[in-house]
């Protein structure tokens, strides 16, 4: 039909259709920030559209390398300051200097993964200190690399690697303690 | 025995050279706490596969209609204007009103006196039209298929047709559906089961919805002007 295309063509500016081809392409990614950083997925949509809002207010003046980068980093921001207006969480405990290994000698994480779901994984990753769940999303589920990381956080490379290391043993801890509760009820 | 985390660190970011690797491999054998340290990190990476999920289908469309919006808005709009969007979509995406923040700044705007529609002449309306009338039918449901405004739309798996009109000087929206339109709970209804005519008011605009069983044409207008006169305004307009 001419309407539709005539609504595209004419009322949504260049810059518009620009922004949206640059930056629509990695929702997924965005998505998956906010779904770790937010409490439910409600608030992750409302947070991804908010996100995409931001950053099309500012896209004129966007000149960075990445736009993924670029999108996480407002997204970020924006999950950062709705979890201080609700102040829903109780000050994060911190692991000790030394790393705790992931699982005990009796229990190995593999075992417990067999037949943990997502469910499970998404609430031990909640249980993650935050620096180190921010580390982790970003790597390994938004896909940055440790460097775009790095620059996201605003700390240094090893720093992202170590927390990130950190994260995936307790992380596995986490699996494995999931696994035994689930086994017991 | 506790190793320095750094090796370990930096063999499972494989950033050891060759020979570093070796040794560290050697290590591995008799280590019992890296060994542990580098089957944790695997079995979490693996558990962490689960969370790569994709945005949830609907969502990119959601996206792209708000930002379509915010792309096509007349910049003498001043209430969604773009560089003062940061304060108001918040109010508008507080967590209690679940509908779609795009839809919620057009409503908002509407209650304003719908300037937004000051442009449309002909039947093929604006996505900002579309949108006040997706919020209005299906608060929470995002359309699967955005900024197609002036053809069909889909909103919760509901086939829509979205037309604009004017007569005298104001503007009517129009949507008809093959299924009846969710009658939202602040309604009052006018007529029994079948036809199940209803109206109802968000600000300063009027609606008026006629729902027909399956296999009839729904219908559900959309109208600055007052209630009473929206059955009239339907029948002016052929709707009913």
């Amino acid at each position: 039909m001419p309407g539709a295309n005539r609504i595209e063509a004419s009322q949504m500016d260049d810059n518009g259709r620009a922004f949206l081809e640059a930056a629509l392409p990695h929702i997924d990614a965005v998505y998956r920030v906010a779904r770790n950083t937010s409490g439910d997925h409600h608030r992750a949509e409302d947070l991804v559209q908010e996100t995409y809002l931001r950053a099309f207010a500012a896209f004129a003046g966007h000149r960075g390398p990445s736009t993924k980068a670029w999108l996480v980093t407002i997204c970020l921001n924006l999950a950062r300051s709705e979890g201080r207006r609700r102040a829903r969480r109780v000050v994060e405990v911190s692991l000790p200097e030394a790393y705790e290994p992931a699982a005990s000698e009796v229990s190995v994480p593999e075992a417990a993964l067999a037949n943990i779901d997502r469910a499970s994984v998404s609430r031990a990753l909640a249980r993650v200190p935050e620096e180190q769940r921010l580390a982790i999303v970003l790597m390994d589920l938004a896909g940055h690399s440790a460097s775009e990381a790095a620059e996201i956080l605003g700390c240094p490379r090893n720093t992202v690697l170590s927390r990130v290391f950190r994260g995936r043993q307790r992380l596995a801890s986490l699996l494995v303690e999931e696994d035994i509760n689930r086994d017991v009820s | 025995m506790t190793c320095p985390e750094e090796p370990i660190v930096a063999f499972l970011a494989g950033e050891l050279s060759p020979e570093e690797e070796r040794h560290f491999d050697q290590h591995l054998l008799g280590c019992e706490h890296c060994w542990r340290a580098v089957r944790g990190d695997r079995a979490a990476r693996l558990a962490l596969e689960q969370l790569r999920q994709p945005a949830p289908v609907g969502l990119q469309g959601r996206v792209a209609l708000a930002v379509g919006l915010a792309a096509t808005e007349p910049p003498a709009v001043p209430v969604v204007g773009r560089d003062r969007s940061p304060s108001f979509i918040r109010t508008a995406i507080a967590p209690h009103v679940r509908l779609a923040a795009a839809a919620c700044l057009i409503v908002v705007a509407a209650a304003g006196g719908l300037g937004w529609l000051a442009a449309s002449r002909s039947a093929a309306p604006e996505p900002a039209q579309v949108a006040a009338v997706v919020a209005m039918i299906t608060p929470g449901s995002p359309p699967t298929m955005a900024l197609r405004a002036g053809e069909h739309i889909v909103i919760g798996g509901q086939l829509l047709v979205v037309r604009a009109y004017q007569l005298e000087g104001t503007e009517e929206i129009v949507a008809t559906s093959a299924r009846p339109f969710h009658i939202p709970p602040t309604s009052h209804l006018l007529t029994g089961s079948s036809p199940r005519a209803w109206m109802a008011t968000k600000g300063r605009l009027s609606m008026y919805g006629v729902n027909r069983p399956a296999g009839g044409e729904s219908m559900f207008l959309v109208a600055a002007m007052p209630m009473a006169e929206m059955p009239q305004m339907a029948a002016r307009l052929d709707l009913i």
